[in-house]
């Protein structure tokens, strides 16, 4: 048994370092073989915006092109990219901070993403397994079908709809939340009550509009694996047997239901380092996506690139944990 | 009982979140003593004021506006000449060396005087540095020298005219601050807080929040030489939140001058229904709107086949259809209609060319037969040698102004059978394609090369065909279209306008004359005037130019802003 665990767990980490290096590899000459030369558009777009009627001089030109190492061949570039990459984890300078490092930038947006939406997503995620198992256990009555059918519609509205709703009610009419921003423009950056407060306030509506969506969905599908499990005969024979609603609810009812969900989050997780861009964008939030956003209209590629690595590289080893833990979660996999 | 204490836990949280107004503040500063505009750029750069390399400075920070300042202006709006931190220059007759006569009393926000040594320190910098932004401005400077703290002498290899035009709003060459720059590298230096000449010193930044913060200052030098100091103790600059909400943020009074690009007509309408507090300012931009030809592909080479195309641009009812203001102009020149610009406006050129620029599909028909573009049996056009005729109509996709008009010459094309396939690319690809030549037809905006020096010749030096490049490869100068123009008649007439005195009156007749060989050629094509409606709130602030009082040019990304601060005043 513990060899074929071992077997297991090799195989998966073998397969995770194989998609990493393809999918890595693909991404990069995408972006390199997409026609063009960045920095003699970059330099222009500069002259341009800045009107310094500056014609593009063909020595800064070079100069940059060394420094971005844009004057060596395609491949040559690739493996002193995956060199640097895999080294010293650096993705080159970025475009629109030069000469800052575009894992500079990365990271000094990541924690304000990965606080307001792992928080709100796992939030999300625990109130939406919790109603969508009442709803799916209870879903004969009339409150079940309510809360469902008003679930099914909320979940389908977009985010930044959603969002720009809070935004109106909360912000303009009734002026109880800051319209964006992560915190007062009054006060820096401190461990105190009055930042922590500021902090939790600016985060409300932008987390609310994620919450609110996120919780409905994560509910409707709960429902249905609720329902489904209700259907096995274990399900019938402890009923048969007298047990206690609670003990058969968490006890067969959610630990079945619960693989599928936890992948779910896994992947939600994994997600969340590629920002919600659009509840940024409104919000005016320093996270992730806003970045991201920013890269692409700037064709800041060290950045789009250090973006998109490190999305992949959190989806596939919030994968991988997954992966891991399915054993521990279901005795099958463990008896292989 | 349960349910009851959830229900008080969480309206206990929640009260403590929404009553805690203090943590709400928008600003870091009085808003009623505040001028906040707006940008669509969110910030990278921080922490450097420093023009000689990329992303040295923040564009949309506010240094560009309220801290840094150029040695002249012109007034577009009106057409007078600033002098600014100079009193004037003056040519040698040989046009070998330029006097350059810097203003007694100017100082930088530190209280060191501005003298002609700065400048001097500048150009040699940019001398010694080709790899640095704006070396290329320098390139005909053989030696500069400070005559006395306040003349500097600069001499020229060849014959120069235009050197001037460098050192003024928009010009290319920034003034350093000899005292704190001299020693150090250009590459590097950060410059920050920016020590500059401007109105505004550096307060405050705020990264997480997209956000600069310029504060007056107090000892400014123009306040004790002009008599002038801005009315607004602060200037924030932000970032532009999503329309809808910059829209609600404007009508409480949250931002003064949005961005016009961004704060479309249909915003301003739904805020004017909304507060009283809307003042409007629309004004052209620096260019006018257009299409270019690409002079190097068949059959947008052949001179008449442009001139057809031209009848086909029905430029009144665009205007009356402009989506960016209530109306725009039609125009037949390719730069604003800008007070100052009048003289390049020759009545002779108007007189030829301005009757035949009208929408004409008939005749366009007749050139199109003549040239052999003959219809087939199926309504179709197909070029002399019987092979099918399409265009290809490269725009930036819609909302964008070129997509309407590229949209309209296709509806055109095909009525007199001609297919126009509108290729609608993102900004960047755009800027690719055109610049490799990928192209039949691009719509966008014209050249700035006359608004901003008030000259012809940049304009006509950048159709010269010694920047023309063949197809596929990537040009990195000349103008933004990029026709791919080669006419030896205007090369000569530009060769010649380049060695000469732009205040002379034999100028004004080889620049009628170069302009008469543009409109035969017609590499481009004008359509109508970019209006950008600027809107300010005069909730905060009063004095704003308006339609009808244009005392400057209203835009709030403009180095100019400055004399747009000096005239407001609190609104009570």
């Amino acid at each position: 048994m513990k060899r074929s665990i071992f077997s297991y767990l090799i195989n998966r980490i073998l397969l995770y370092a194989l998609i990493f290096i393809i999918s890595l590899s693909a991404f990069f000459f995408f972006i390199n073989l997409v026609p063009g030369d960045p920095v003699t558009r970059y330099i222009q777009m500069m002259e341009q915006r800045y009107g310094l009627s500056t014609p593009a001089s063909e020595i800064v030109i070079q100069k940059y092109k060394e420094v971005f190492g844009l004057d060596k061949g395609l491949f040559e570039r690739y493996t002193s990219y995956l060199t640097r990459l895999i080294l010293h984890q650096d993705f080159g300078p970025s475009f629109v901070a030069f000469p800052k490092p575009a894992i500079e930038l990365i990271l000094e947006s990541l924690p304000w993403s990965v606080g307001l939406l792992g928080t709100s997503v796992i939030i999300a995620w625990l109130l939406g397994v919790i109603l969508g198992t009442i709803v799916g256990w209870k879903r004969d009555t009339k409150i079940s079908s309510v809360v469902f059918t008003t679930g099914l519609v909320i979940s389908q509205i977009p985010t930044y709809l959603l969002a720009i709703i809070l935004v109106m009610i909360f912000t303009f009419w009734l002026n109880l939340f800051p319209m964006g921003g992560a915190y007062s423009a009054m006060l820096q950056r401190s461990f105190s009550l009055p930042f922590i407060f500021s902090l939790i306030k600016h985060a409300f509506l932008p987390s609310m509009s994620l919450i609110f969506v996120y919780v409905f969905g994560t509910m409707i599908s709960q429902r249905a694996l609720v329902i489904n499990v209700l259907g096995e005969d274990y399900i019938k024979l402890a009923e048969a047997k007298g047990l206690k609603s609670s003990r058969l609810v968490n006890r067969y009812i959610l630990r079945n239901t619960l693989l599928p969900q936890a992948t779910g989050l896994a992947l939600s997780l994994g997600f969340i380092v590629n920002g919600f861009f659009l509840i940024e964008w409104i919000f005016n939030y320093p996270g992730i996506g806003r970045l991201f956003m920013m890269a692409i209209r700037e064709m800041d590629y060290n950045v789009l690139m250090g973006i998109t690595i490190t999305t992949m590289f959190c989806v596939l080893t919030a994968n991988l944990i997954i992966e891991f833990l399915y054993p521990l979660i279901d005795p099958r996999i463990r008896r292989g | 009982m349960r349910i009851l204490r959830i229900v008080l836990i969480v309206g206990l949280v929640f009260s403590l979140l929404t009553l805690s107004v203090p943590a709400m503040a928008q600003y870091p500063v009085p808003r009623e003593q505040a001028m906040v505009y707006e940008t669509d750029t969110k910030y990278t750069v921080f922490d450097k004021a420093n023009t000689f390399v990329p992303r040295g400075t923040q564009w949309g920070s506010g240094w560009h506006q309220v801290a840094n300042e150029w040695d002249w202006y012109i007034n577009y709006a009106t057409g007078e000449i600033i002098y600014w931190r100079i009193t004037g220059w003056k040519y040698s007759r040989d046009r070998l060396e330029l006097r350059w006569f810097v203003r007694k009393g100017v100082t930088w926000n530190d209280g060191t005087p501005y003298t002609a040594h700065d400048i001097v320190f500048t150009i040699e910098t940019l001398m010694k540095n080709p790899d640095l932004l704006g070396a290329v401005h320098v390139a005909n400077v053989k030696s500069v020298s400070a005559i006395d703290d306040y003349t500097v002498s600069i001499k020229f290899k060849n014959p120069e005219y235009r050197f001037h035009h460098k050192l003024r709003m928009w010009g290319g060459i920034t003034v350093v601050a000899k005292h704190k720059w001299a020693g150090k590298d250009p590459r590097d230096y950060a410059n920050w807080p920016p020590v500059e000449t401007g109105p505004y010193k550096f307060h405050s930044y705020n990264k997480d929040l997209n956000m600069f913060v310029w504060e007056r200052d107090e000892n400014y030098w123009a306040k004790k030489v002009f008599g002038v100091s801005p009315g607004p103790k602060y200037v924030v600059c932000r970032m532009a939140p999503p329309p809808d909400i910059d829209l609600a943020d404007f009508i409480r009074g949250g931002v003064d001058a949005p961005l016009p690009h961004i704060f479309t007509w249909e915003m301003i309408k739904a805020a004017q229904k909304r507060t009283e507090h809307v003042v409007l300012a629309p004004y052209m931009d620096a260019v006018s709107q257009g299409l270019t030809f690409n002079c190097a592909k068949y059959p947008t080479s052949l001179r008449d086949f442009r001139w057809a195309i031209q009848y086909l641009i029905n430029r009144d009812l665009l205007a009356k259809t402009y989506p960016m203001a209530e109306k725009s102009y039609p125009t037949m020149w390719p730069w604003p209609d800008w007070k100052a610009l009048d003289k390049w406006e020759f009545p002779e050129i108007k007189a030829k060319y301005g009757e035949m620029m009208k929408y004409d599909p008939k005749k366009a028909e007749s050139i199109l037969d003549r040239l052999g573009f003959k219809k087939g049996p199926d309504g179709k056009r197909r070029t002399p040698k019987g092979e099918h005729l399409s265009l290809v109509l490269l725009t930036r996709p819609a909302p964008d102004l070129g997509y309407v008009h590229a949209k309209h010459l296709s509806d055109e094309l095909a009525k007199i059978g001609i297919e126009g396939i509108i290729k609608s690319v993102d900004p960047g690809m755009f800027g690719e394609l055109v610049n490799t030549g990928n192209y039949d037809i691009a719509f966008d905006v014209l050249d700035v090369a006359v608004a901003f020096p008030n000259d012809i010749y940049p304009f006509l030096d950048s159709y010269h065909s010694r920047h023309v490049k063949p197809i596929g490869e990537y040009q990195t100068s000349g103008d933004r279209m990029r026709s791919k123009l080669k006419s030896k008649d205007l090369d000569k007439i530009t060769d010649t306008l380049a060695n000469m005195d732009p205040d002379s009156s034999k100028y004004m007749l080889y620049a009628r004359r170069g302009l008469d060989i543009w409109f035969k050629e017609l590499p481009s094509v004008p359509i109508v005037e970019k209006m950008f409606v600027q809107v300010f709130s005069d909730k905060y602030w009063k004095g704003w130019p308006t339609e009808g009082n244009m005392y400057h040019v209203p835009y709030q990304w403009w180095p100019s802003l400055i004399f747009i601060l000096f005239k407001l005043k609190p609104a009570s």
